[in-house]
């Protein structure tokens, strides 16, 4: 089968691969059940070469049951990034397929890349703010408890797995067990990308705990905690590739001081890497400490808007450098996680359940 | 008020301190020459005497440091990085056959304090295979990597060559046992661009694994009465050199002593007496902004020393060509420099008082003639002296062990100063190994320091079995100096892991 140069391209472009990859074509693989499976093409980082694409080319009549057949075979092959590549417009089956599957659908027909960058995977969310919001950057999601900060980071972190953007979250007051089972009930697969270190789930350290209690008890090494708290995440991101990076929430790694929070916001901002944050309101409406907001580059608010029916608001608060939207957006969390309210009411896409979820992180 | 008032006191302390050192040097030398004198006593007490003259130069170089430091030291806090000097700053990180996991930890420190500010430069002349690694390393983080085969002019030899081929104006230097805090560069850079007098500012080697045993922590020690005092006391007056690594320098000064000499083990003291003799002024700033890591290894800590020891030991003639036998340096100046440039023949000097209870006990008197003299010559000396030691260590901020810790440094490593100075003067040449090498030590290394020991056990047994106050007064220093040299026992220990180098993350798996 002769494979287009131009897929190949828009593959690598949509798995921001630069100029940095390999690729195969009509490529057997064995996999995990030990059969030998075939893919038309296969795309890999140079770089890290744990981001492997398998890419369908979808020409057949029967394409939903190729997609089928495809995600069960990239599963086998332990491929995790899956792309289809087509050259006419999906129904609503092959759609939901590919949306279920985690498959990113390519139309080789349009000219350049979709000029709508996707970050939180949240259509209203990403409208506001995906063009705004830049690598290299801190980004505070602040709100109540169970208003659906960490499911907003989770979309956060899976969007960018779906794409080969590895992720990593830092837990810093929930128990990792609790933390996973609760994200792998939602359907939008976290469990598989956690599965395939796609994303990664790290908590902090006994020694660095009690090396924040030293800091509080004796302040003369608030210094040293940051430099040493700050390079042991640099390290971990950059020995992973990781491009997106989630601390849910920052405050435990805080100590309410002016100085000390800005040096730590300034020094989580990683070149390369999304750093969002999550914080508990306190102090200010928007933190814990009343500080934070300061020294980040936006900030997103998620308020509870009306508790009898679940539904809540997400308002972009601040977002340096672009334009955004101040309407707040609508939204009630279900088991497909963020879902804007007026949809919870129409009937289910994608098959899932919408029964409303209350988040227990 | 009150504290000018306590500093006045102290000042005349000290200044009385100083002059007891005169008396013992009097009492020593009629001890020497005293009738009926053999030629043994004779050459210890001359050695006696001149150890006391070394230590009464180190007194009152230290008491200036003080005063100076506390009266004129300014308290500044910078901050203020003005962002035309982005583009400005170069970093640069020499290596020599270091542990890979620690050049990826501390390279993102490195990082963390350069992004947007300073552009990263690994120099690696390393030997031991570890090269395709941190090149990997440098590639993947887009660090310009430049790796030499031939260690010409070792560590300066690598600093120059990249030196000379950089655009940057200022230019930092980082040891990568060193973790600079993420202010590093926006606190120290502005204060060099605000004075084109300025050729260095540095800042404190500040030890942060003091929780893997003693040692550490008797490194600290020794480094305390450094970095809080006297390097305080030589910023006021100009006279702060580099320390290697922690350090900033403007390129421009570099230039013009013909960058970092190479004749020179410790090549960042040889460059600053260069650039200082050029008329350049030179800054401490005294703010923990880099956290390293004392010697965890008794093996690794002897290197340190020796090598610190004999780079300095070697300097002396240059130190008294340029500075002490130049006209443009003031007289404080110049008994600040002898002291610091002589400093590192201590362990001749402590040997002598370690040994001057045994010669007691065999009959050989270094002190005094008789009791009289050395009650008046000994016993106010030591005791002032120890006293404003203690005072002025606990002002800074120290804690009694710290300084407990630096007397017994120094005592406990006295023979690396005797091995030091030996081998310069013998031009013996040892390879170049890192504070970070090695383990511990085999016992019979320690045989110096045992053999004092059991020779101070045997003095204070005669020399209280003497009954005479003579005797006990010297037992009484015999067993003084006993307690300095102890810790031996505690030093050469497997080190346990630092919070410093724990892991701050788990992953969850």
């Amino acid at each position: 089968m002769t494979v287009d140069p131009i897929e190949i391209e828009k593959v690598a472009e949509e798995f921001n691969l630069n100029n940095d990859y390999t690729y195969e074509k009509d490529v057997k693989i064995k996999g995990k059940s030990g059969l030998v499976h075939k893919f038309d093409l296969v795309v890999t980082s140079k770089k890290d070469d744990s981001i492997k694409i398998a890419v369908l080319r979808g020409m057949s009549d029967d394409l939903a049951d190729d997609i089928m057949k495809f995600n069960a075979v990239a599963t086998d092959c332990g491929i995790q990034l899956k792309a289809l590549v087509v050259d006419k417009d999906l129904g609503e089956v092959e759609t939901n397929l590919a949306q279920m599957y985690n498959i990113i659908t390519i139309d080789k027909r349009s000219q350049q890349k979709s000029n709508k960058p996707e970050l939180f995977g949240i259509r209203q969310l990403d409208d506001s703010v995906a063009t705004a919001m830049k690598k290299g950057n801190v980004y505070m999601i602040a709100g109540k408890t169970g208003v659906g900060k960490t499911t907003t980071c989770l979309h956060f972190l899976v969007t960018g797995a779906r794409k080969g953007e590895k992720g990593a979250i830092i837990l810093t007051d929930t128990r990792p067990t609790e933390f996973i089972s609760n994200s792998s009930s939602f359907t939008f697969g976290f469990d598989s990308f956690y599965k395939s270190k796609m994303i990664e789930v790290l908590e902090l350290s006994d020694q660095i705990r009690e090396m924040k209690y030293e800091v509080l008890s004796n302040k003369k090494e608030e210094k040293k905690f940051i430099t040493k708290i700050t390079t042991e995440i640099r390290k971990f991101v950059s020995a992973n590739n990781i491009t997106r990076l989630v601390i849910d929430p920052i405050t435990p790694m805080l100590i309410g001081e002016d100085d000390f929070i800005n040096m730590m916001m300034y020094s989580l901002a990683i070149p390369n890497v999304y750093t969002i944050i999550t914080s508990n309101v306190r102090s200010s409406d928007l933190s814990f400490f009343g500080i934070e907001e300061n020294y980040t580059s936006g900030i997103i608010k998620l308020e509870f808007a009306d508790q009898t029916n679940g539904t809540r608001t997400m308002t972009v608060i601040k977002m340096r450098g672009g334009t955004y939207h101040t309407a707040p957006f609508r939204y009630r969390i279900t088991s497909d996680g963020v879902v804007p309210a007026e949809e919870v009411s129409l009937p289910p896409t994608g098959g899932s359940l919408l029964k409303p979820f209350r988040e227990a992180l | 008020m009150k504290k000018q008032i306590g500093l006045y006191l102290f000042t005349l302390l000290y200044v009385v301190d100083i002059g007891f050192i005169g008396v013992g040097i009097v009492a020593s030398i009629m001890a020497s020459y005293r009738p009926g004198a053999t030629l043994t006593d004779d050459i210890f007490s001359t050695f006696f005497w001149t150890a006391n003259i070394f230590f009464g130069i180190q007194s009152i170089a230290y008491i200036l440091n003080f005063r100076r430091s506390k009266t004129f030291y300014p308290i500044t806090k910078e901050n203020s990085l003005n962002i035309s000097l982005r583009d400005k700053v170069a970093v640069l990180v020499p290596i020599y056959n270091e542990d890979p996991e620690m050049v990826r930890t501390n390279l993102m420190a490195i990082l963390n304090a350069s992004d947007d500010i300073g552009k990263v430069y690994v120099l690696d002349d390393s030997t031991d295979g570890s090269a395709e690694q941190n090149k990997q390393l440098c590639d993947r983080l887009n660090i310009p990597y430049i790796h030499r085969t031939n260690r010409h002019g070792y560590k300066a030899g690598a600093l120059n060559d990249v030196l000379k081929q950089i655009p940057e104006e200022y230019v930092a230097v980082m040891d990568i046992d060193q973790m600079p805090s993420p202010d590093f560069l926006r606190e120290t850079i502005p204060l060099l661009d605000r004075d084109p007098s300025l050729a260095l500012v540095q800042v404190p080697q500040y030890y942060s694994n003091l929780d893997t045993g003693v040692l550490a922590n008797v490194a600290n020690g020794q480094q305390f009465i450094f970095y809080e005092i006297l390097t305080e006391g030589k910023s006021v007056v100009g006279n702060m050199f580099s320390c290697g690594t922690n350090v900033v320098y403007r390129k421009k000064a570099l230039e013009s002593v013909g960058y970092f000499d190479e004749g020179n083990l410790v090549e960042d003291i040889a460059t600053s007496v260069n650039m200082i003799s050029k008329g350049w002024k030179t800054l401490y700033y005294n703010n923990k902004l880099v956290f390293g890591r004392a010697p965890v290894t008794m093996e690794g800590y002897v290197n340190q020393q020796y090598r610190w020891a004999s780079g300095s030991l070697a300097l002396i003639p240059r130190i008294f060509k340029n500075i002490i036998f130049s006209k443009k340096f003031s007289i404080a100046a110049k008994i600040d420099w002898v002291a610091s440039g002589l400093w590192y023949l201590y362990g001749w000097f402590y040997l002598i008082f370690l040994i001057s209870p045994i010669l007691a006990a065999l009959g050989i008197r270094v002190l005094s003639i008789n009791l009289t003299t050395y009650i008046i010559a000994w016993v106010p000396y030591t005791v002032l002296n120890l006293g404003t030691f203690i005072v002025t260590h606990l002002d800074k901020k120290a804690s009694l062990k710290t300084v407990y810790y630096n007397m017994a440094a120094n005592v406990v490593i006295f023979p690396v100063s005797i091995m030091a100075t030996l081998g310069v003067l013998f031009k013996k040449r040892k390879p170049f190994k890192t504070a970070r090498t090695g383990g511990k030590l085999p016992w019979y290394r320690f045989w110096p320091q045992l053999t004092i020991m059991a020779g101070l056990i045997f003095s204070i047994f005669v020399l209280v079995r003497s009954g005479n106050w003579y005797g006990y007064v010297t037992a009484f220093w015999a067993v003084f100096q006993l307690l300095l040299i102890l810790p031996v026992f505690w030093l050469n220990r497997s080190p346990k892991q630092s919070m410093i180098d724990a892991q701050a993350f788990t992953v969850v798996r």
